[in-house]
């Protein structure tokens, strides 16, 4: 069993190499030379975040702490985690549509979108059938959700473009905790078809 | 292609002992399912598997070959030494070395002068088996094959619930090894002689094959797991069962309406219901295995075929038609005047 030090070192140790790499694509942007490694550096850091966040709140679903709370709670860790992008700002619009890390990317939000998806699944493993749309479109969502944040965090030139953007947030939280389960009894699953098998 | 002389003079099954229902499977996953919101009874619902067999603990595969062998030269009285080829079409293998065929010709005593040699062919081995025996009874070579697979699932099973079992495992993973949980466990023989040897008349009369090796890394199996693309092998499977089925009609100079009974190879519910539809078949002259017994590879047209026959659905004198597709992809459709 992981313990609570252990586990916040951990998440520090997360939190500085997502700031260190997101520094790093900066100062290769600023020098204008290539900064394909940085941002490979950049979606690599964002990823071992997403499997750090990934392992904390399944493994806290696993010891029967999961439902909405435990979600908003992941929902919250998750925008902590592109909040500290913000050292990085400027560079992360070009590292996404840097053509050179184009591959990398899109394995990022391959992988992303699968840990997504299994978190939903785990933190809600008791209300699955009160979930308002099913997992794997849930997944895709929130990363689309959240992606779109990355975007506009980076577009923000001034504190109060930030603050929309932190407002953004606040509001995209309230709809999800209203409506990510429907009110009253699970409804029906849905029919299971069968699938094909290897010959 | 087409065979003159060629007959099939016994077939035989062993059904192992041990019945592992899809239930007991969901059951050992619990841990799995209650963390992924998977609901019991996903399993066979998904695929229409129920229950399969596993051989005891500790026995080999060519064990299941061996017994049946064993059990069709008694029943039928045939002295070891007459048996001039033992071909072993197993998918799954004891060992690299000696060939699967050797332990089992070993074990029953055959002759000094029997051939034996192992068909890898994948599910589809049987059948290339039979063709291989049936090649050299029309040549003359020899009047008298025996043609085995023995199939064990009990290890791939086993290890697949400890993988799925392990921290980390995610809807994903557990969808991309379901199909390892239909797989099942069986033992068939089939004696091929020439027509002078002949008992009961039961004519192969040849048919046709085709080959798809383009798609031949959509499935990739070894001892512990199985990696597929299994929706696309579904789809190329059925199409190039459809145009061989075709071959073989042409072949044969047989229609759909000649034909008493369609074995086909044994694998779920969508499999199944997709050949059926595709190729045309009355679906109530298609013998369905799989729920009770899933997907025993190579030795699944056998044990349908034999079944078919014990359950009267196929007579002295009627039609019958096999199918087989197997990972590579190879399709083979043979038919057999009983």
């Amino acid at each position: 069993m992981t313990q609570p030090k252990e586990l916040s070192l951990r998440r520090r140790a997360a939190e500085r190499v997502l700031e260190t790499a997101a520094g790093l694509v900066n100062r290769a942007r600023l020098r204008a030379g290539p900064a394909a490694v940085a941002d490979l550096a950049l979606l690599e850091s964002q990823h071992a975040a997403y499997v750090e966040l990934h392992r904390r709140f399944t493994e806290r679903a696993q010891a029967g702490d999961g439902g909405l709370q435990s979600a908003l709670d992941a929902l919250d860790a998750m925008w902590q985690m592109i909040r500290q992008l913000r050292a990085g700002a400027p560079a992360v619009l070009q590292t996404l549509s840097n053509e050179a890390v184009v591959e990398r990317r899109a394995r990022f939000y391959l992988e992303s979108t699968r840990l997504l998806e299994d978190a939903i699944r785990s933190v809600f493993a008791s209300n699955l059938g009160q979930l308002a749309i099913p997992p794997a479109r849930m997944a895709v969502l929130v990363r689309v959700a959240l992606e779109g944040l990355v975007v506009e965090l980076a577009q923000a030139r001034n504190a109060a473009d930030v603050a929309t953007v932190d407002q953004a947030y606040t509001d995209f939280r309230a709809l999800f905790e209203r409506s990510v389960l429907h009110e009253g009894p699970a409804v029906e699953p849905i029919a299971l078809e069968p699938i094909a098998l290897p010959w | 292609m087409r065979y003159e002389r060629v007959h099939i003079q016994a077939i035989e099954i062993v059904i192992p002992p041990i019945e592992v229902t899809t239930a007991s499977l969901e059951r050992m996953l619990g841990p799995l399912f209650r963390r992924i919101g998977v609901q019991d009874g996903v399993l066979a619902a998904l695929t229409g598997v129920a229950a399969r067999r596993f051989w005891p603990d500790g026995a080999l595969t060519s064990d299941g070959a061996v017994q049946a062998a064993r059990k069709l030269l008694e029943t039928h009285a045939i002295p070891p030494d007459t048996v001039q080829a033992l071909i072993n079409t197993s998918v799954g293998k004891d060992y690299l070395e000696p060939p699967m065929a050797s332990l089992v010709a070993g074990d029953l005593g055959l002759g000094p002068h029997c051939l034996n040699f192992d068909v890898s062919h994948a599910c589809l081995g049987f059948m290339t088996g039979m063709l291989n025996a049936a090649n050299m009874i029309e040549l003359g070579q020899i009047e008298s094959a025996l043609v085995v697979a023995g199939e064990s699932s009990r290890t791939v099973t086993q290890g697949t619930i400890r993988k799925l079992l392990q921290p980390g495992v995610d809807f994903r993973t557990f969808g991309e090894n379901l199909a390892t949980l239909t797989l099942g466990s069986m033992g068939v023989a089939a004696l091929l002689v020439h027509e002078r040897r002949s008992r009961h008349g039961h004519r192969l009369l040849g048919g046709a094959s085709r080959a798809a090796t383009q798609h031949s890394r959509l499935c990739l199996g070894t001892q512990t797991e199985m990696k597929t693309d299994a929706p696309t092998l579904l789809r190329e499977g059925v199409d190039l069962a459809e145009r061989t089925f075709a071959d073989a009609q042409k072949e044969l100079r047989v229609a759909v309406p000649d034909v008493k009974e369609f074995v086909l190879h044994q694998v779920g519910k969508a499999n199944h219901d997709a050949l059926v539809q595709r190729l045309g078949l009355p679906p109530d002259q298609t013998l369905r295995l799989y729920p009770e017994y899933g997907n025993v590879g190579a030795a699944g047209v056998p044990f349908t075929l034999a079944t078919a026959v014990a359950r009267g659905r196929i007579g002295s004198g009627d039609l019958a038609m096999l199918l087989g597709i197997g990972s590579g992809l190879n399709c083979t459709m043979l038919g057999v005047r009983w």
